[in-house]
């Protein structure tokens, strides 16, 4: 028996560690033969030795560790005498880890190209290349085309593809055959900033990332990517957002006057008003902001309810049954002056606009409500000409005027007592004789086309004389306490800042909400949902009862920097108080959008297949 | 035996591996810093995290290469093994940065996720193996070549039954044939108790123990002394057993570890070939 720890050469034979095969009886655990298989893998050892002639004669050559020199010695022909039957040599565990590592090789190949096989409509199957499931916005357009809905290389040739792998890609003018913008597509915020050259214009793919499933948010970007061009130094909302204006949110002028201190201070309280109007709407309103505020609807406002549903019971008594007097018998009034032309000192001059007066007075005699038209027209505003006088009666003016022109009074059939809405002619209210408008309520259509014809006089001519006549001719149908059908009360500065600042602003009849911030966003709605729809609005919205709220309205043009609102400035603590750790999302994407006006292309089913093609 | 934990931690110097540990954690935070950096800045991160992670998966694969060229002087493969594994294991922290998760969403990125899990297990286990099993052949006491197994199996199969055709002659009796032909006959054709020694059990010897000392109260003294000598052949058998089960293990799991890796090779470069013609 050999000895394991005799490594000598004599007693042991070559073990061929790096040949690709081991002898068929040392698999079998039998002795292997010295000799070993060949290169091929087949048997080495059929015969002991390889019998070596010398001069005539042939010696044996078993090696000593193989037991030396046979005694029967080679066969006369240089054969060996000791032959065996030949073995079936098996691989080695290399030669098999190259076998498999090949058999890996050729499944892989084989995977990938059957999978890749030319799938429907001669388009290639994407299994071998299934980066993942689209998200559930694009998965349903890209059914039909499947991956050269974006990817255009899809489907094309070997060289193309070649060509693609050594080209840089940007799919965006794919994403914009869908999306479009309010400002240039891949501009930051789809808006120019002139002031940061730095910028870059990323493309969609920088933010958005497509195959992490169906649930995945394309939208939720990480704020660090904010930060890049916001270089405020601003991590974390919590630890170090910047505070909120002094007048955050409410920074813009309100267009229609509403004192939030004084109703639900006074009149949602106080029986005197309580007892004067509406008993149970003021104890409902004063404890639940909802009486007044539309929570159903609430989004990033919670907007009034309307006129109709909540101040026409206290207030349409001081609306309705109004006088509008355009002129009486013996002076103008500013509309008439501003009809006329006349600013505030000629129309109340005794010359200049007694005789203005006289003389209009003389042509309506003659010729009815023309001479009106006529001076319209030559303001270039006669399409305001049937609306100024809607429901004037021609014949009745025509009479008043050749009453007065005679020096009497005039008084229409049935006489002046009748309280009829609309345009009159003779005694009025005060006793005059006047040409005048009794007002029919809230919303009277009349008093909106006066005040729509003043406002475009102002934003339509660059006569001083006018704009006088104009400006007083408004301050006089808005004057908060005494103007015609009340409505500078509440809608004055809502209507003036169409003034102050002509085509920027259109007359703000109704609420408007606070200033456009096209990057930002809120929502009411679940913070109601949280904290209820009562106490729960007073946790940010504290009425501030220091604060000025009316010297705004008062002034006449209101001044927007005097405007303070009724409610105290919201402060970011209020926010962080739940938006932090563990409780809820500061991230800046919360409040912050990026895209200004994101929307769709209507035809973006038509432009993909054309671009496609 | 040493436990498998002790023997993994059981080092003479730790300075070159604390060194090259060093160097794979600051290689790491160095590609997670860039990735970050380029996440904040408009960047791509799976760029740099996917060339690099495919850059030391050629590392890898390069060792394989490395072995075949040993006539080359690059590094000895002392130094190699080492940097084959921390470079290993550095790959499983980059497959997780590049990928943001365990589990990638695609069927073609399953795929490969799958394969690269196998690959980084079957590698771990290897390291393990290679770690573990090395000291418990130096406590056996002798060296074998695994190639020569078969021979020095059939060496003591055939002393075996020349021991027992001897004592046959000898005492003219045929109880320890029989009774070799019945039981230790088994245990001398071929190795066994492969999964035992694997645990690093000692099932074999018992085995051979309990039929030596069974068979023994059937002996005369003369047996006995024949069953003295199979009892020591036996012993042998059952540590060049352990030693080829040892072996074995030390060569098998490559069997499994170089064919996965070659098919994960192969996916990744279709992989980035796809990237590049889809999306970069």
């Amino acid at each position: 028996m050999k000895d394991i720890n005799d490594n000598s050469h004599e007693n042991n034979s070559y073990l061929r560690p790096n040949c690709s095969f081991q002898c068929g009886r040392a698999k079998m655990w039998r002795k292997p033969c010295w000799q070993g298989p060949d290169q091929k893998g087949g048997c080495g050892g059929t015969s002991e030795c390889t019998p070596y002639r010398k001069g005539d004669r042939y010696e044996c050559r078993r090696p000593k560790h193989a037991g030396g020199p046979c005694v029967q010695g080679p066969l006369p022909d240089g054969q060996c005498a000791n032959t065996r039957v030949a073995c079936q040599p098996k691989p080695r565990l290399r030669e098999r880890r190259k076998q498999f590592s090949l058999i890996a090789v050729v499944t892989v190949i084989a995977s990938i190209a059957a999978l890749m096989t030319t799938g429907e409509n001669g388009k290639l199957s994407p299994l071998s290349m299934d980066a993942g499931q689209l998200s559930s916005v694009h998965a349903g357009f890209t059914r039909e085309e499947g991956c050269g809905s974006c990817h255009t290389v899809h489907d094309k040739d070997a060289l193309s593809w070649l060509q693609a792998a050594f080209t840089p890609h940007d799919q965006t003018e794919g994403c914009l055959n869908c999306h479009q913008f309010g400002g240039p597509n891949t501009a930051p915020h789809n808006a120019e900033f002139p002031d940061r050259s730095d910028l870059p214009n990323p493309t969609c793919n920088t933010c958005h990332t497509e195959h992490k499933g169906d649930n995945f948010s394309l939208v939720q970007v990480s704020d660090a990517l904010c930060s890049n061009c916001h270089q405020s130094n601003t991590t974390s909302f919590v630890k170090n957002h910047k505070a909120f204006p002094d007048d955050f949110p409410s920074s813009e002028p309100n267009t229609i006057y509403f004192n939030h201190d004084k109703h639900l201070g006074e009149y949602f309280v106080e029986d005197k008003w309580l007892d004067k109007r509406d008993r149970a709407f003021g104890e409902r309103a004063r404890d639940a902001c909802v009486t007044c505020h539309q929570v159903e609807t609430a989004s990033r406002e919670v907007k009034p309810r309307p006129y109709r549903e909540v101040c026409a019971n206290c207030h349409d008594d001081q609306i309705r049954g109004r006088e509008f007097v355009l002129l009486t018998y013996d002076s103008l009034t500013p509309l008439s002056g501003l009809l006329l032309g006349l600013n505030e000192d000629d129309a109340d001059d005794e010359d200049i606009g007694g005789e203005k007066r006289a003389e209009l007075m003389e042509k309506i005699a003659e010729s009815g409500f023309d001479p009106v038209s006529e001076l319209l027209d030559e303001q270039g505003q006669s399409d305001f000409t049937t609306r100024l006088f809607k429901g004037m009666n021609s014949e009745s003016i025509r009479n008043a005027a050749t009453a007065w022109a005679e020096g009497d009074d005039y008084e229409p059939e049935g006489g002046t007592e009748i309280k009829l809405r609309g345009w009159k002619a003779g005694e009025n209210a005060n006793g005059d004789q006047a040409i005048s408008y009794l007002i029919s309520g809230h919303e009277d259509q009349v008093i909106h086309d006066w005040v729509d014809y003043i406002v475009a006089v102002l934003n339509s001519t660059d006569d001083e004389n006018l704009r006088d006549s104009a400006n007083y001719a408004l301050s006089f149908l808005l004057d908060r306490e005494e103007g015609a059908g009340a409505c500078g009360k509440c809608h004055q500065a809502g209507v003036v800042s169409s003034v102050i600042q002509p085509g920027k602003h259109e007359i703000q009849w109704g609420y408007v909400g606070q200033a456009n911030r096209p990057y930002t966003r809120y929502s009411h709605a679940p913070h109601i949902n949280l904290l209820g729809s009562n106490a729960g609005c007073k946790t940010c919205h504290k009425l501030n009862a220091e604060a000025d709220y009316t010297a705004y309205f008062e002034n006449f043009p209101p001044q927007a920097d005097q405007f303070v609102s009724s409610f105290s400035a919201i402060s970011k603590d209020t926010c962080t108080e739940c938006h932090r750790s563990k409780i809820a999302r500061f991230d800046c994407q919360l409040c912050h959008t990026y895209h200004h006006k994101p929307g769709f292309n209507i035809d973006f089913q038509e432009k993909r297949k054309t671009s496609h093609e | 035996m040493a436990s498998i934990p002790a023997i993994l931690l059981k080092q003479r110097n730790w300075a070159p591996y604390a060194i090259l540990a060093g160097i794979m954690v600051a290689l790491f935070v160095a590609t997670a810093l860039s990735s970050t950096y380029l996440a904040h800045h408009l960047g791509d991160p799976a760029y740099v995290t996917g060339y690099t992670l495919f850059g030391f998966m050629v590392f890898l694969i390069i060792f394989n290469i490395r072995k075949r060229l040993s006539m080359l002087p690059i590094f000895k493969v002392r130094w190699w093994t080492p940097l084959h594994v921390a470079s290993g294991i550095l790959v499983i922290a980059l497959f997780w940065l590049h990928t943001g998760t365990l589990w990638p969403g695609g069927l073609y990125e399953q795929a490969i996720a799958i394969i690269f899990y196998l690959v980084s297990l079957s590698g771990l286990y290897g390291y393990m193996v290679l770690r573990v099993y090395p000291g418990w052949l130096t406590q056996t006491g002798i060296e074998v070549i695994y190639e020569e197994v078969p021979a020095i199996v059939a060496d003591y199969r055939e002393e075996a039954e020349r021991l027992i055709l001897e004592c046959t002659k000898e005492t003219r009796s045929d109880t320890l044939a029989r009774y070799y032909t019945e039981t230790l006959d088994w245990f001398f054709r071929r190795p066994h108790f492969i999964i035992n020694h694997l645990l690093g059990g000692r099932k074999g010897i018992h085995w051979v123990n309990q039929h030596i000392s069974t068979a023994r109260r059937y002996l005369n003294d003369t047996e006995r002394e024949y069953l003295d000598k199979l009892n020591d052949l036996a012993s042998k058998k059952n540590r060049i057993d352990f030693h080829f089960a040892i072996q074995s293990m030390m060569k098998l799991w490559l069997l499994f570890h170089v064919p996965v890796s070659v098919a994960l090779f192969l996916l990744s470069l279709w992989h980035l070939l796809l990237v590049n013609v889809y999306s970069l």
